[in-house]
């Protein structure tokens, strides 16, 4: 974080929802900053805010509803103050997503190759239809998927959980973003699929070059995954650091008690999750 | 009788009773579609009870002088016709009210035997299940597989236009949207713990439905009962209008606008003055329906 | 799959039958038969005539005989003599059905043109101003009877303006679209088009405004779904969202209901073709209830019923092809 300007620096950022009440806020004075091609973690309960923030991050808040403040800079932009279209272009193309639920995330009635191929469609207007669905071809194998040229005219529901979640993926990196966020991209999954999936961004990212932001309330996937962490509860950071910092030596009693909900803590050889590395 | 059973049905009372924080009377209040449609209902209602005190003259008075009579308000009218005379020489004001009796008349006997009918079997069906069941439902897909118009047509084609045909039609047609609701209904409180407990405790079966069962199914029953009034009012003026329903002379909305309908360009006033009644009926009525739905469904509200 | 298809096909011949069955026994409990409606007509007949008039119509047969003669002919396509025109009833039904279907097509187009983009636009400007135009073009939809409609609708547009034909039939449109283009003159289709304006309004009104309800209700639910966000998050322009992946999940509930609505339309244009004195088959069964011609209303029931029911069989396996989750099961 020192050198060369970050990828990505957000600076006492603050989302505020309105409700009957008046506003509230859902992330207050949130800072951090990831260089290009590191991983960082945000962990939290869930309504700590750490899934606004990536919201934030991606410009998914919706306007009329959430108010931001602060700053985020992205390569050197002021994302804040990026106008609609700005903001479409660079989505999907330098900043991608995943999400939690890969059911709910793909279109149930369109097929997967159309949807990973609208990435290509709506930022290389040059591309042509067949070299698009060779890209998506190629795509599918790169994520680990068997049978590419079959599946990809297959609909989401006639997918395994994992396998939508690769299709999912293999949607975000399309473009080789330099920031991918992954909120909970493993939590709606068995545990067994989970260590693949995990696995497969970390590489995909590490061969890209692609930043990642993994958001999770699971300490043990971030630990597996990150080099630093982010520790949130009600909207404010409550510790920041090296992930082996934050784990050895929890400064805030928050850290203490997630890491002890933590399975398999004070047993080190009991492991549920995935493989320490 | 676990308390694990009874928490679907605390839970299905106190969903609106939660809402009712805010009364019945305090949520129409608030209710722009509420209270609007109410009124126009009161005043469809009022004109239906105190037709015989409002209207100035006989709704079947045929005046020579009459015919065609312009509304007070255009060039040579007069009060005398507030809104002018017809092909015959009526008071088209004065038949106007007097339809609104027709056609609340009509309304509230039909879905009365509809809903008595319906809730009937649509309680036995769901209750007793089995054969019993299977018979009620064939009959009601059945008559699914009828158009609505279609249906009452057979009847008129088979015991002649008039009212007790229209009457019977229309009940007829009608009776299965309350059975579809009171069984579904009934079938979902009937397979919960606590009514077996009732059962083997040796309640009697009677009671059960009513206690249980009727208190639940009172809101749907009441919001399609209103739909259907509107429902009812404009298939009886299509009906009349047919020439298969009420009948000539009397002053029924369909009658007045199929009589209006070959005098449209000597006064179209036959024709749009009933049509301005039936309107404000069903949209009283619909305005009002929506209004309920949405105080005994909050899950619909949103929408 | 097929399997199903084969068992609703099964099912659809067993309410046929039931249609025909409880058509016919009704029809049977009539004081009088269709001889006394003959002789009512002319004064002339003896009471032996009668009876022979009887003899050669199969009357004296027992009634399950008349049944079974009848669904025997029926399947054949007679349905029987209509007993004041004394022409083959199902000659009388094929020359009206084409102008019934039309109708209602055109009425289907219009329902469609309106509510697809009325229930879009209520959606995504849900609390403005568009929106409540919306509920109360709904409100006035599912309470205006058509007919009414019909009527204010020939007093301004063919009374008082003067634009439109305030009744009559000039031919298929559909047809004429055709001769328009190789003859190179609009005016062709116009001419029999204007005559289906004012009756297709007036039977697609109520389903512009449920439709329009429908699809609002339905984009409001799925523009909050997760794939909207993911859609959004991969930079496909907002236009495009709304277009592909909204309206194409919104308009499911509108197909599962159209079934529904093929039974408004038939019940429709009963009443508006009364209106616009339409040479369908719905003016043919009102006219042929006041003349009390039952063979001509037991055809119109028999035929209204199995289109009905045939429509909602191809709007089910449509919506099998459409949803392809469904089509999976």
């Amino acid at each position: 974080m020192v050198a060369a300007s970050p990828l990505l620096s957000v600076g006492n950022l603050t989302v505020d929802y309105p409700s009957r009440t008046g506003l509230i806020r859902a992330v207050d004075g949130v800072s951090f900053s990831i260089s290009a091609g590191s991983v960082l973690g945000v962990v939290g309960e869930s309504g700590s805010g750490k899934s606004s923030v990536g919201f934030a991050l991606m410009g998914l808040t919706d306007a009329s509803k959430a108010v931001l403040g602060g700053t985020i800079t992205f390569e050197g932009r002021d994302m804040l103050t990026l106008s609609r279209s700005a903001w479409r272009q660079l989505r999907g193309d330098r900043i991608a997503m995943v999400f939690q639920d890969a059911m709910a995330t793909l279109n149930p009635v369109m097929r997967i190759g159309d949807q990973i191929g609208e990435v290509f469609r709506w930022h290389r207007p040059e591309m042509s239809r067949r070299a698009i669905r060779a890209a998506c071809l190629e795509l599918l194998e790169r994520v680990g998927i068997k049978d590419a040229g079959r599946r990809i005219d297959s609909y989401p529901h006639q997918l395994s959980g994992g396998m939508r979640q690769r299709v999912v993926i293999a949607a975000a990196i399309a473009l080789k973003p330099s920031l991918l966020i992954a909120d909970e991209p493993t939590t709606a999954l068995d545990v067994t699929v989970q260590a693949q999936i995990l696995e497969l961004m970390q590489t995909l990212c590490r061969e890209q070059g692609t930043a990642l932001i993994l958001v999770s309330h699971d300490l043990d996937v971030v630990s597996d995954v990150c080099r630093d962490v982010v520790v949130m509860k009600d909207g404010v950071v409550v510790e920041a650091g090296p992930v082996d910092d934050v784990l050895m030596n929890p400064q805030h009693a928050y850290t203490q008690i997630l890491l002890k909900a933590r399975p398999g803590f004070g047993s080190g050889h009991m492991n549920t999750g995935a493989p320490h590395g | 009788m676990t308390d694990i059973a009874t928490i679907p049905i605390g839970t299905q009372g106190t969903e609106p009773a939660a809402k009712q924080e805010r009364s019945f009377l305090s949520s129409l209040g608030r209710s722009a579609k509420g209270l609007t449609g109410l009124f126009l209902i009161m005043l469809v209602v009022a004109c239906a009870l105190f037709a015989r005190q409002i209207v100035p003259y006989d709704h079947a008075q045929q005046v020579i002088e009459w015919r065609y009579a312009p509304t007070a308000w255009q060039a040579g009218g007069s009060t005398r016709n507030l809104l002018g005379g017809d092909n015959m020489g009526r008071d088209i004001f004065s038949r106007t009210i007097m339809g609104a009796q027709i056609s609340v008349q009509v309304a509230l006997i039909v879905v009365s035997i509809a809903l008595v009918i319906g809730s009937v079997l649509g309680a036995l069906a769901g209750y007793f299940g089995g054969w019993i069941d299977t018979l009620i439902m064939r009959a009601v897909d059945f008559q699914l597989a009828f158009p609505f118009l279609l249906l009452a047509l057979i009847f008129m084609a088979v015991l002649g236009p008039g009212f007790a045909t229209l009457v019977m039609a229309l009940s007829f047609a009608l009776w299965i949207n309350f059975a579809r609701i009171v069984r579904s209904e009934t079938m979902r409180i009937r397979k919960l713990d606590y009514v077996d407990a009732a059962i083997t405790m040796g309640v009697s079966q009677l009671r059960i439905i009513a206690t249980h069962v009727l208190p639940n199914v009172l809101p749907a029953v009441l919001v399609m009962a209103t739909l259907d009034i509107a429902l009812v009012i404009i298939s009886e003026a299509s009906l009349s209008f047919l020439g298969l329903g009420v009948q000539p002379p009397t002053a029924s909305w369909g009658v007045m606008i199929a009589e209006g309908r070959d005098f449209l360009y000597d006064q179209p006033w036959i024709v749009i003055a009933p049509g301005i009644a039936v309107l404000i009926s069903s949209v009283g009525i619909n305005l009002f329906g929506d209004f309920l739905r949405d105080y005994f469904d909050p899950r619909l509200e949103r929408m | 799959m097929l399997k199903l298809l084969v068992s609703r096909f099964f099912y659809a011949c067993v309410i046929i039958l039931g249609v025909v069955l409880v058509v016919s026994s009704l029809v049977k409990l009539v004081p009088g038969d269709p001889v006394d409606v003959i002789a009512a007509g002319n004064p002339g007949m003896s009471v032996a005539d009668m009876d022979r008039l009887r003899e050669r119509m199969g009357l004296t047969r027992s009634i399950p005989e008349q049944f079974a003669s009848y669904l025997g002919h029926a399947v054949q396509g007679d349905m029987g003599t209509s007993i004041r025109q004394g022409v083959p009833v199902t000659k009388l039904i094929a020359e009206r059905l084409p102008a019934t279907a039309e109708l209602a097509f055109w009425a289907l187009v219009l329902a469609f043109i309106f509510a697809i983009p009325l229930g879009i636009a209520t959606a995504l400007k849900r609390g403005s101003w568009l929106d409540y135009t919306g509920t109360f073009i709904a409100v006035l939809g599912v309470s205006t009877p058509g007919f009414l409609l019909a009527v204010l609708m020939i007093l301004w547009f063919s009374i008082e303006l003067r634009w439109l034909p305030a009744s009559g039939y000039r031919g298929s449109a559909l047809l004429a679209v055709g001769k328009a283009v190789v003859e190179g003159k609009f005016s062709v289709f116009w001419n029999a088009f204007r005559y289906f304006i004012l009756p297709a309004i007036s039977l697609a009104f109520v389903l512009i405004a449920v439709n329009a309800r429908v699809i609002r209700s339905a984009m409001l639910e799925v523009l909050q779904q997760d794939f909207i966000t993911f859609a959004t998050a991969k930079g496909v322009p907002r236009l495009r969202i709304v277009l592909r992946h909204a309206l194409r999940n919104a308009l499911l509930p509108v197909v599962t209901l159209a079934g529904l609505q093929m039974g408004a339309l038939l019940s429709g244009t009963v009443v508006i073709e009364t209106v616009f004195a339409w040479p369908g088959i719905g003016r043919l069964a009102v006219d042929s209830i006041h003349v009390r011609d039952y063979p001509i209303i037991q055809a119109v029931v028999l035929v209204s019923a199995v289109l009905f029911i045939v429509l909602n069989l191809t709007v089910d396996i449509l919506y099998r092809f459409i949803d392809p989750r469904v089509r999976d099961d």
